[in-house]
C-alpha cells in the first residue's frame, strides 16, 4: 500500500486528507494517555459511589428510549410505505418534523407543562378540578421526551428500507399461508434488521449525547458528570476516565451494531423497488394509525409548539432583547464557518475516496463517520485537554507576543473546531452519497478532454455535486445551531449563542424568555427540513 | 501511429495481473476491434492507453511521443486521445454547445464556436446545440459524445462498448453512421465491443483479450498481422 503511494508520490490531497484525520483522531489520542496519569482521590470517589449510578442511568435511558422509538418509528415506516391513507403525503412529512425540536428545548417544555403550579395545574384549576401530579422530572419523564423527539431518526431510515422492499417477498409469504402479521414479524422484520438496528443506534448515540435535557431533569449521567468533575471539581483526569468509560460504552453499542446487523445487509443489496404501489388497509388497523398519529403529532408537534408561541408572547420584551444581536451574530459566524469547514473537509475527504481509493482511505472514511458516534462530552473533554496542552508548549512564543496565556484555549478557535470534528461526518455523509452517485466518468471524461484538476472540480464535479453540497452544509449549519453540550463547554468567556441562550435562561427560571429563543431555533430547522426534502425530489442526478 | 510494447497492469486489490505482456502497434487511420469476455481486460486496456490507468509495466508511444515507460507517465489531461465512454458521460449541466467546447482548449471564443458547428455539422446535429443532454435520445447523446470527443482533433479515438446501450433495432444503422463519420475523417480508432458483428463489419483488425493475454484473430478481410 505504502509503496504505492511512493510510487505515485505524495499527493497535495492525500497529505491534508491525512491532516484532517490526524486532527479528529488526536482528541481520542490525548483522553487515552491521560488515562495513563495517576489515580486522583475524587476519581477513587466517584467510582466507590458514583459510578455505577451513571452506568445505571445511562443505560435504562438508552434501553428504554430506544424500545419506544424502535415500535413507534418502525410501526409509522411501515404503516406510511405498505398502506394508502388519507393525507399520507402530509402525514409523511408531519412526522418529520419533531426532529427539528431539540430534546432539550422539548424538556423545558415538558418540564414548564407538569411542575407544580404548571400549565396543566392552571388549566385544571381553572376548570375546578384537582391537579394531577405527574413526576416528570425523572426517568420515566427523561425516556418519555427523548422517544417523543428521537422517533423521526428510526422513522426516516426504516421508511428508506421499507419503501425498497420488493412486494414480492411479503406476496410469497402469504401465499405460502402465513398471515399479515406473521408475515410482518416472521419476514419483514427480520429482513429490515440492518435498518432497524441503524436508526436505533442513532437514537442511542443521541440520548448519550445529550447534557440540556439530562441536567434540566436533574439525572445523573455521564454528560453531566463529566461537566461537573471538569467545572465542579476542578478534576480533568477524573472526567477523562469518565469520557473513557462512556466510550467503552459506545464501543460496545457499535460493535452490537455489527453483531446485529449480521446478514442483514445482503438483503438490502437485493431490495428493489416495486414502484410504490400501496394497498388498503383494514378498518381496525385504519383506527390504531390514525389514533397514534394523531397522539404522537399532539405530544411531540403540537402541544410543544403552541407552548413555546404561548410563553413567547409573555415574555419580557427587554430580557428577549437583551444581547440579541451579538447572540445572533455568534450563533451564524460559528455556523457558517463550521459549516463551510465541514463542507471543504467533506469534498476532500470524499475526493480522495473517488479519486485514488485504496485501503488507507477507507479507513479515513471509516474514521470520520465513526466521529460522530463520539459523544460531545468525550470530544469537548478532548479537545480541551489537546489544546491545553498545545497552549502550555506554545508559552514561550506568547509570552513574546504579548498573549494571554491558555490563548487558544480560551478563544473561539477550540469552539469551531471541535464543532467540525464533531459534524464532519453529517457533511462527509452527503457529499460522500453525492460522488458515488456521481462516479468517476464525468472526471475522466474531462481529464481526456485535456482539463486539469482544478478545472475539473470547478466546471464539473462541483455543478454535478452541488445538491449534494447544498443539503450537507443545511445539515451542518442546523446542528451548529441546535447543538448544546459542546458549545457550553468549550464557548468563551460571556459568549453566548441561541442555544446556550436557551439552556441559561430555562436553567434561571426564565422559560418565557427562552421559548423565544428556543422558536427561532425550531423556525430554521424547520426551514431547513422542507428545503432538504425540496432538494431530495429535485436531484435527477 | 501507437505502440505498445509489453504492457501489463494489475488492480491493486487483484491477485493476478488483467493485462499479461500485450504487444500492439497501429498504422494511422486503421480501426481495430478488441473482443473477448467480459473480465477479460478489454476496457482496461483502453483506460490504460488513455493513461486512466497506470501500467505495471511496459511502453506506449503515441506516433514519437513517449506516453508511458519506465519514470515516465503522460497525464491523460496531456496525451490528446479522445475518448467514447460506454454510457456517453455527457456533463448533465452543460448544453450539447458547452459539453463541446470544453475541450477546446487555446482556442479563441470565434474559433471555438465555428469548431462547435463544425463537429456538430459532421454528427448532422447541428441544431441540438442549445439542448441539455438528457433531452436526447439515446443515439443522438452518442453523436454528441463523438462529437465532443473529436472536437479538439486527437490523434487516436478509444470506444468504450459503443453499442451496447442501444436498441437492438437502432443497432445497424448507429453502427454505420458512427463509423461513417470515423472514416470520414479518417482517425486511427481502437473499440472495445463484446458483439464479434460489431468487429467483423466496422474492423481493419480484431484482437482478442481472454485472462489478460491478447491474440490476433482472423476475423476480417483486411488482416495486417499482428505483432
Amino acid at each position: 500500500m505504502f509503496a504505492r503511494f511512493k510510487e505515485r508520490g505524495l499527493s497535495p490531497l492525500f497529505v491534508i486528507v491525512t491532516l484532517i484525520i490526524v486532527a479528529i483522531v488526536l482528541p481520542s489520542v490525548f483522553i487515552f494517555i491521560r488515562l495513563f496519569h495517576p489515580v486522583t482521590e475524587s476519581w477513587l470517589h466517584i467510582k466507590e459511589y458514583v459510578l455505577a449510578d451513571y452506568i445505571h442511568n445511562s443505560l435504562v435511558l438508552v434501553a428504554g428510549v430506544s424500545v419506544i422509538t424502535g415500535i413507534l418509528g418502525t410501526f409509522f415506516a411501515w404503516s406510511l410505505s405498505k398502506y394508502q391513507w388519507r393525507f399520507g403525503l402530509l402525514l409523511e412529512s408531519l412526522l418529520f418534523l419533531p426532529m427539528a425540536i431539540p430534546p432539550y428545548i422539548a424538556g423545558y417544555v415538558y418540564g414548564g407543562i407538569f411542575t407544580p403550579f404548571g400549565t396543566l395545574d392552571r388549566i385544571l384549576n381553572q376548570v375546578g378540578k384537582e391537579p394531577i401530579r405527574v413526576d416528570i422530572l425523572s426517568k420515566g419523564g427523561a425516556i418519555f421526551v427523548f422517544s417523543l423527539f428521537l422517533t423521526p431518526d428510526v422513522f426516516l431510515v426504516t421508511k428508506v428500507f421499507f419503501e425498497k422492499l420488493p412486494k414480492n417477498i411479503e406476496e410469497s409469504s402469504r401465499l405460502l399461508g402465513r398471515n399479515q402479521s406473521a408475515t410482518f414479524f416472521r419476514v419483514i422484520l427480520p429482513m429490515s434488521r440492518g435498518a432497524l438496528v441503524g436508526g436505533i443506534v442513532l437514537v442511542m448515540l443521541e440520548v448519550l449525547n445529550d447534557y440540556g435535557l439530562v441536567r434540566y431533569f436533574g439525572i445523573p449521567t455521564f454528560s453531566t458528570a463529566i461537566y461537573q468533575t471538569w467545572f465542579g471539581m476542578s478534576d480533568v483526569d477524573g472526567a477523562v476516565r469518565l469520557a473513557a468509560s462512556l466510550m467503552s460504552i459506545v464501543i460496545i453499542i457499535l460493535l452490537m451494531e455489527q453483531f446485529f446487523r449480521g446478514r442483514g445487509r445482503l438483503s438490502q443489496a437485493r431490495a428493489i423497488s416495486d414502484g410504490g404501489i400501496k394497498k388498503r388497509a383494514s378498518k381496525v388497523y385504519k383506527v390504531v394509525f390514525y389514533v397514534l398519529t394523531f397522539v404522537y403529532l399532539s405530544l411531540a408537534l403540537i402541544l410543544p409548539i403552541t407552548q413555546l408561541v404561548w410563553w413567547s408572547s409573555i415574555a419580557k420584551q427587554t430580557n428577549v432583547m437583551r444581547r440579541f444581536g451579538s447572540i445572533l451574530f455568534n450563533t451564524i459566524s460559528v455556523g457558517v464557518i463550521v459549516t463551510i469547514l465541514v463542507v471543504v473537509c467533506g469534498i476532500l475527504i470524499g475526493n480522495l475516496n473517488r479519486l485514488n481509493p485504496s485501503i488507507l482511505s477507507k479507513i479515513y472514511a471509516r474514521i470520520v463517520i465513526l466521529g460522530y458516534s463520539v459523544p460531545a462530552s468525550i470530544i469537548a473533554i478532548g479537545v480541551l485537554v489537546t489544546f491545553i496542552s498545545v497552549d502550555r508548549s506554545l508559552s514561550g512564543l506568547y509570552g513574546i507576543l504579548d498573549l494571554k496565556n491558555l490563548f487558544l484555549t480560551s478563544s473561539k478557535f477550540i469552539l469551531i473546531f471541535a464543532l467540525t470534528i464533531r459534524f464532519m461526518a453529517i457533511g462527509f455523509n452527503s457529499i460522500e452519497s453525492g460522488f458515488s452517485k456521481m462516479g468517476k466518468k464525468h472526471y475522466e471524461a474531462s481529464k481526456l478532454l485535456g482539463r486539469d484538476e482544478w478545472y475539473t472540480f470547478r466546471y464539473v464535479d462541483f455543478p454535478i455535486l452541488k445538491p449534494a453540497i447544498i443539503s450537507a452544509a443545511i445539515f451542518a449549519f442546523v446542528d451548529v445551531l441546535k447543538e448544546l453540550p459542546l458549545t457550553l463547554i468549550l464557548r468563551p468567556f460571556n459568549f453566548d449563542t441561541l442555544a446556550t441562550r436557551v439552556f441559561t435562561y430555562a436553567g434561571d427560571e426564565m422559560i418565557h424568555e427562552a421559548s423565544v429563543y428556543s422558536l427561532i431555533i425550531i423556525g430554521v430547522s424547520i426551514v431547513a427540513l422542507i428545503l432538504l426534502s425540496f432538494i431530495r425530489k429535485g436531484t435527477r442526478i | 501511429m501507437i505502440k505498445l510494447i509489453n504492457i501489463s497492469f494489475q488492480y491493486d486489490n487483484a491477485s493476478t495481473e488483467t493485462l499479461k505482456n500485450i504487444n500492439l502497434e497501429l498504422e494511422t487511420g486503421e480501426v481495430l476491434a478488441v473482443v473477448g469476455p467480459s473480465g477479460g481486460g478489454k476496457s482496461t486496456l483502453l483506460r490504460v492507453i488513455a493513461g486512466l490507468e497506470k501500467p505495471k509495466v511496459g511502453e506506449i508511444f503515441l506516433g514519437e511521443k513517449c506516453l508511458c515507460k519506465k519514470g515516465t507517465f503522460v497525464n491523460p489531461e496531456k496525451r490528446g486521445i479522445g475518448m467514447l465512454f460506454q454510457d456517453y458521460a455527457l456533463f448533465p449541466h452543460m448544453t450539447v454547445a458547452k459539453n463541446i467546447e470544453y475541450g477546446l482548449i487555446g482556442m479563441n471564443t470565434t474559433e471555438r464556436k465555428k469548431r462547435v458547428k463544425e463537429v456538430l455539422g459532421l454528427v448532422n446535429l447541428v441544431e441540438y446545440e442549445k439542448r441539455y443532454p438528457h433531452e436526447l435520445s439515446g443515439g443522438q447523446q452518442q453523436r454528441i459524445a463523438l462529437a465532443r470527443a473529436i472536437a479538439a482533433t486527437p490523434k487516436i479515438l478509444l470506444l468504450d462498448e459503443p453499442f451496447s446501450n442501444l436498441d437492438t433495432h437502432l443497432l445497424q444503422s448507429v453502427r454505420e453512421e458512427l463509423f461513417g463519420i470515423i472514416r470520414e475523417i479518417g482517425i486511427t480508432t481502437i473499440m472495445v465491443t463484446h458483439n464479434p458483428e460489431d468487429a467483423t463489419t466496422q474492423a481493419d483488425r480484431v484482437i482478442e483479450i481472454v485472462e489478460g493475454i491478447a491474440s490476433e484473430k482472423n476475423w476480417t478481410k483486411n488482416n495486417k498481422g499482428f505483432i
